[in-house]
């Protein structure tokens, strides 16, 4: 991976905008395809856990075949034993699921997953040890004008809102490790449409992920009983504030493997641009290909203590500086534009299930 | 018709420049019309290597005219020039019009030559009555140096066979240091034998009166009517010319002349070129100018440091007067360290490697600075849109001791308060460096100098984070003759290269630091025991300390720990021999070897790997702790270096070369660009020693009395225990880098076609094209990369063309276009992408699977020197540039970058993506 921060220093030298940067398109042959990717998590959630079976695809898809068909269980280091059962999702998406109850999560003791596909393949992960509990105890928005360079060298600034986090950080565990997976989630009503019968409209529920899907983790040595403050994340200021978002953090006290497979992963998906910045190459995970060592198996099972905290803002929340108009008005109809104001579904990562905690 | 012309041409000249009274005209137009007659009289000529005053001089046998001019005005430098069934009107107005000099008749045989600016009634009349009166003198520089030498009594009875053996040394007036590569013509001949490394020469002569003439550039022609009847021995000193030669033409450099040299790949890169090439942002730049040369490419502009054939940056021994340097950039790379103000000879051997060089595999880039002048002071300061320089020499005791101090600091702060972004108005980008260096005549022929050099550069990009790092070395070096046929080189070199790497004001803000620490002290001895064998000998001991890896938090608050890494120490004790000789008229060879041994040692703490296991932190069974200088664990080998020249004629010459070249400290990047952080380690238990085996077949001819050349060469190189890094590796601030990587195993092949023409009075230039493939691959092993595969190393560019042109409209004022092509390097891009924890991953199964789009780019520059015509007083000169002229978006490399939760997307990054117009400007006193 490029070194994003010593390129960005020698088009700062260039100084007088002689340095460019453009998208370019690639026609690069694609990799195997059939690799089995594993993405799930067994926490000490009172909800369900879900574990992903996919395959890799193309570069430039973001689309991924799910593996139907397999028999999964976890186990610990008890002798303990239960199966994950194959299902779907509210918005139709399948995975497979272990019940909140299936399996006690106590920190301390090791877990691991057999995974045996349809044509007997055999997977495996390392075993895990559940990570002590780290409370998750504010988050708060900051706002911030941040310059950018804009199309044709113009300097923009963004209006953002930082997520911060604070953590008392307990004494029982050093180093603690901890990762946050957090989004914001708005409420998105749609407009009638014009006309003497328009049906009925619908109110939607849009999820918007930080940074681009920076994954924020850090490693806290030596730090335990004091309180912890950390920007996880930020958000641009724009219409998921005019009627409404929640932003939900969830904690998650991690081990020391997982804490390196999100970083490489973080480095590798999203180059943070410093001198750290690991290289390109295949990120392997904690997963084995019990039946052919040889073959490798992308993706992570990550044992975890987890925490959850939203907090919701609205449109002055921010303050006058950061306030947003009104998005959408009758005449984008007749402009042709902002259909998603019409059909809100046109939304990405939008559905009309209202979420749970809403209120 | 002629007569006719004189007259308009003249008076239009006159008139349109307001500088001539009408009493000029009025006194000398009966003159020209009696000037008819010779001005029409048709004559052939040719002259080579002459300068105007000499063309002049002939000319006047040619068609019974005497010329009236001052020769100290007239420029001195040497030009071709040849006329066929031409008038002498056409003749000389082909000749002096280029040169800003014209020519007006006094009468039927006397014509007056002079400069525009000297064309007036009072010059021209004064001009006439100092020739009249015999009171015009040639300055001395202009006359050869005249010596009558006599060996032996001329015998009673001369026979006519008889051979006498003259050997001779040829040694600098000024300074009494031997001038190798002079040239020792007899009897007016053009091909003459060069002088040694010594600046002996051995040759055989009839019996009797022989004429001699000895000719080195930057020095005044010595002629020698020897009178020889037995053998003997003379020494002649050589007389420099009063102008600062060596500043401009270091032409007469022996590795310069392909054929006659024995080792292939030897490149020369006159200094007086590097000034000329096109600049970018006004400095003219060594490493830059390196890469016009035929297998020599950089990743692109801003790139630091530059790749031979292939090879990595690291892979180049790069030395500034013997002592190392570990990054030679300036500006992460925009510019480099050696300042061409006091550079005396750049030599890069990317073939054959002399055994006196050795700890790289690629190449030797040997950059010698100049002593200080031991007469005068003198001195010079430049400026460009970059740095201001300058440069100040002298005695500090005449003709004993001298000094040179030079200094270059930037001023490119300004600049980036043009830049777009906040961040970039308040970031800061200096450099400086700075070196001293004094040099002690002890005796006649031995010599001390001591010098000492510093760089430092800062980058810091807003208040988010930035980079630091500089060079210090100290050198010493004695000079010694041994006898009348060897000298002897003893020298000590000690240094430091530092980097750190910072985030000032984040939560997590810290500073990071490492380098390496370096000595080693050289004894060479270089042996002429007789005409046909020069040996190079001596021992060397270099000891390379990585410094530690250090962490520190910047302010209080900081999330960051320190943390300090310990890296590893290594040194290597050498000895080495070459001899190169003759054999018959026909073969040259060059036989030598360096053996090396190399040990690591402590203080060290060594993790022992479980055996047959991957060498991982998982892996790790025991440790053993090393005390202070106890060695750990020791390498090393013999090197053999060979060439062989065969000359089929004088003017063509085929070579073949061996190598083997092994390298001791590697260093750690994870890009193809390396940074300045990037981590130095030497070899140690589980790092092996890189070791090379390069083989050359070249093929060298010239013409023309080298007008044009004429050379190829066809290699293939293999490398052993090349680090190549594992997936996703962490290589900073690791104690056990180790893990990081494998040891794997690389191939280079390809060949290089370098046409040049060297003079002209026009056009000179040269077109070089090269052709090479760079593999890298792990060997099967417990562990692998890219499953075992060959795949294209970073800077696989397999054609790379660089051509350059340079026109002069007279020696002063030139023009010159330089183009670069090179094929796109290869990257690593992501071949799939999958899903983990709802973010989208791109993975990278397949290393550089893609190349970047290739990189072109012409530049043209204008240079007006005076250095190159004035003789005495400040001299000016000036260039300007546009370097990439066709404001190409060059790509320096390919990233990846996510915007929400799309898929990854590839941009090009360029950091020179439009034309850059510069202005230069010297003042040399």
């Amino acid at each position: 991976m490029i070194n994003l921060k010593y390129i960005i220093a020698l088009i700062a030298l260039s100084a007088l905008g002689i340095g460019c940067i453009s998208e370019i398109q690639l026609d690069t042959e694609p990799g195997d395809l059939t690799t089995l990717v594993v993405d799930g998590d067994f926490t000490n959630s009172k909800s369900e856990h879900r574990l992903f079976l996919s395959r890799p695809n193309k570069y430039g898809v973001s689309k991924f075949e799910h593996v139907p068909n397999a028999k999964i269980s976890i186990n610990d280091d008890a002798g303990n034993k239960a199966n994950y059962i194959e299902t779907l999702s509210p918005e139709l998406i399948p995975y497979y699921q272990l019940a909140a109850n299936a399996m006690p999560a106590v920190p301390g003791r090791s877990y691991f997953i057999e995974i045996a596909l349809e044509d007997g393949t055999m997977y495996r992960s390392a075993p895990q040890v559940m990570p002590i509990f780290v409370p998750l105890d504010t988050v708060r928005l900051n706002p911030r004008f941040v310059p950018r360079l804009g199309n044709g060298g113009i300097v923009v600034e963004d209006r953002l809102a930082f997520v911060e986090i604070q953590t008392p950080l307990p004494t029982a565990s050093n180093p603690i490790y901890l990762r946050w997976d957090a989004n914001c989630v708005y409420y998105f009503p749609e407009l009638p449409l014009p006309g003497p019968l328009p049906p009925p409209t619908r109110q939607c529920y849009v999820t918007d992920f930080f940074n681009g899907q920076f994954v924020p983790l850090i490693e806290l040595r030596n730090q335990g009983g004091s309180t912890f403050k950390y920007e996880i994340g930020n958000k641009f200021v724009d219409k998921a504030f005019e009627k409404g978002a929640y932003f939900n953090v969830i904690q998650r006290s991690v081990t020391a493997e997982s804490f390196n497979y999100w970083k490489k992963l973080s480095k590798v998906s999203n180059p943070e641009g410093t001198v750290f910045d690991a290289p390109p190459g295949t990120l392997l995970g904690n997963i084995s290909n019990v039946s052919n060592p040889d073959i490798g198996v992308l993706g992570f099972f990550e044992v975890s203590s987890v925490d959850t905290f939203r907090i919701k803002a609205f449109n002055n929340t921010l303050g006058p500086d950061f306030s947003v108009g009104i998005h959408c008005d009758e005449f984008d109809y007749y402009r042709g534009s902002d259909l998603e104001c019409f059909d809100c579904l046109k939304l990405r990562n939008s559905t009309i299930v209202q979420p749970h905690y809403w209120r | 018709m002629h007569k006719t012309k004189i007259l308009i041409t003249t008076y239009n000249y006159l008139w349109s420049k307001f500088r001539v009274s009408f009493f000029l005209l009025i006194a000398f137009v009966p003159f020209a019309l009696h000037a008819q007659s010779r001005m029409n009289t048709s004559a052939t000529g040719s002259y080579k290597d002459k300068n105007i005053y000499e063309i002049l001089t002939g000319l006047e046998a040619t068609y019974n005219v005497r010329f009236c001019s001052d020769p100290e005005l007239l420029p001195w430098y040497k030009l071709d020039y040849s006329f066929r069934n031409k008038t002498l009107h056409e003749v000389l107005k082909s000749l002096l019009a280029k040169h800003t000099l014209t020519y007006v008749p006094f009468n039927d045989s006397l014509v007056a030559v002079c400069r525009l600016q000297d064309l007036n009634g009072d010059y021209l009349r004064g001009l006439k009555d100092r020739f009249i009166n015999g009171t015009i003198e040639l300055p001395e520089f202009l006359k050869p140096v005249e010596r009558t030498i006599t060996i032996g009594e001329a015998p009673q009875s001369k026979t006519t066979d008889a051979k006498v053996r003259i050997s001779g040394q040829i040694n600098d007036d000024d300074t009494g240091e031997s001038i190798a590569g002079a040239n020792i013509m007899l009897n007016g001949s053009r091909v003459g034998q060069p002088t040694n490394a010594l600046g002996q020469f051995r040759i055989d002569l009839p019996a009797g009166t022989s004429l001699l003439t000895i000719r080195y550039i930057g020095y005044r022609d010595t002629k020698i009517n020897l009178s020889a009847w037995t053998d003997g021995e003379m020494e002649i000193k050589l007389s420099p010319l009063p102008l600062g030669l060596g500043e401009v033409l270091i032409e007469g450099n022996r590795a310069s002349n392909k054929t006659q040299n024995v080792q292939t790949a030897v490149e020369a890169l006159a200094v007086s070129t590097v000034k000329e090439l096109p600049k970018l942002l006004g400095e003219a730049d060594v490493v830059r100018s390196l890469s016009t040369l035929a297998g020599v490419s950089n990743v692109s502009d801003g790139a630091t440091g530059f790749n031979v054939r292939g090879g990595n940056v690291d892979q180049n021994l790069t030395l500034q007067d013997d002592a190392p340097l570990f990054n030679t950039a300036h500006v992460l790379g925009l510019f480099s360290v050696y300042n061409p103000d006091v550079v005396q000879s750049v030599t890069l051997y990317k073939g054959h490697v002399p055994a006196k060089y050795g700890g790289r595999l690629s190449s030797v880039l040997d950059v010698k600075l100049r002593d200080g002048d031991f007469n005068k002071f003198r001195g010079n300061i430049g400026l460009s849109l970059a740095a201001a320089r300058g440069r100040f020499e002298g005695p500090i005791i005449k003709k004993r001791v001298s000094i040179i101090a030079a200094v270059r600091r930037s001023y490119s702060d300004w600049m980036l308060q043009f830049a777009p972004l906040a961040e970039g108005k308040n970031s800061s980008a200096w450099f400086y460096d700075g070196l001293v260096k004094v040099t002690a005549r002890l005796t006649e022929k031995s010599s001390l100098s001591v010098s000492a050099y510093q760089s430092k550069d800062f980058f810091r990009y807003g208040q988010k984070y930035g980079y630091g790092w500089g060079n210090q070395i100290f050198n010493a070096t004695l000079r010694q003759p041994l006898g009348d046929r060897a000298v002897s080189v003893f020298q000590v070199n000690t240094g430091r290269y530092n980097a750190n790497y910072f985030e000032p004001s984040s939560v997590n803000n810290f500073n990071l630091t490492n380098g390496v620490d370096y000595r080693n002290a050289a004894w060479r001895v270089v042996l002429i025991p007789n005409a046909r064998n020069e040996i190079n000998t001596g021992v060397q001991w270099n000891r390379n300390m990585a410094r530690p890896e250090v962490l520190r938090p910047k302010q209080s608050i900081s999330t960051i720990l320190s943390q300090d890494v310990p890296k590893d120490k290594g040194e290597e004790f050498a000895a080495f021999v070459d001899d190169e000789f003759k054999l018959g008229t026909r073969w040259k060879l060059v036989l030598g070897a360096r053996g090396v041994v190399y040990r690591h040692f402590g203080e060290k703490t060594v993790r022992i790997y479980k055996q047959g296991a991957p060498i991982t932190n998982e892996n790790i069974i025991d440790s053993i702790n090393y005390r202070k200088g106890q060695t750990i664990n020791t390498a090393g080998g013999v090197e053999p270096r060979v060439s062989i020249s065969y000359k089929l004629d004088e003017k063509r010459s085929l070579k073949i070369s061996y190598n083997r070249m092994r390298q001791y400290i590697h260093q750690i990047s994870n890009l193809a660009a390396p940074t300045p952080v990037d981590v130095w380690q030497v070899s140690n238990t589980y790092i092996a020693p890189q070791t090379g085996d390069q083989y050359d077949i070249g093929y060298s001819s010239e013409w023309k009395d080298r007008k044009w050349e004429l050379s190829s060469d066809l290699f293939y190189k293999t490398v052993q225990d090349v680090p190549i890094f594992k997936n996703l590796p962490d290589l900073l601030l690791n104690p056990n880098i180790e893990t990081q990587l494998l040891a794997g195993e690389g191939r280079t092949y390809g060949f290089e076609i370098s046409g040049k023409k060297n003079k002209g009075n026009r056009w000179t230039g040269w077109l070089n094209y090269t052709y090479v493939r760079t593999f890298l691959r792990t060997p099967p092993s417990v562990e692998t990369v890219n499953k075992g595969d060959w795949f294209p190393s970073d800077f696989d560019q397999p054609h790379q063309i660089n051509a350059y042109a340079k026109y002069a409209f007279n020696p002063s004022v030139t023009v010159g276009f330089n183009y670069t092509y090179r094929m796109g390097r290869p990257i690593t891009v992501p071949n799939r992408v999958y899903s983990v924890g709802g973010v989208i991953v791109p993975d990278y199964s397949v290393r550089n699977n893609e190349r970047i789009p290739s990189y072109r780019r012409l530049d043209f520059s204008l240079n007006a020197d005076q250095n190159k015509s004035r003789i005495s007083g400040a001299k000016f000169s000036f260039n300007i540039s546009i370097y990439n002229v066709l404001g190409r978006n060059n790509p320096f490399s390919v990233y990846f970058e996510k915007l929400q939760d799309t898929y990854p997307k590839a941009y090009s990054l360029s950091v020179i993506g439009s034309a850059i117009p510069s202005i230069g400007m010297d003042v040399t006193f």
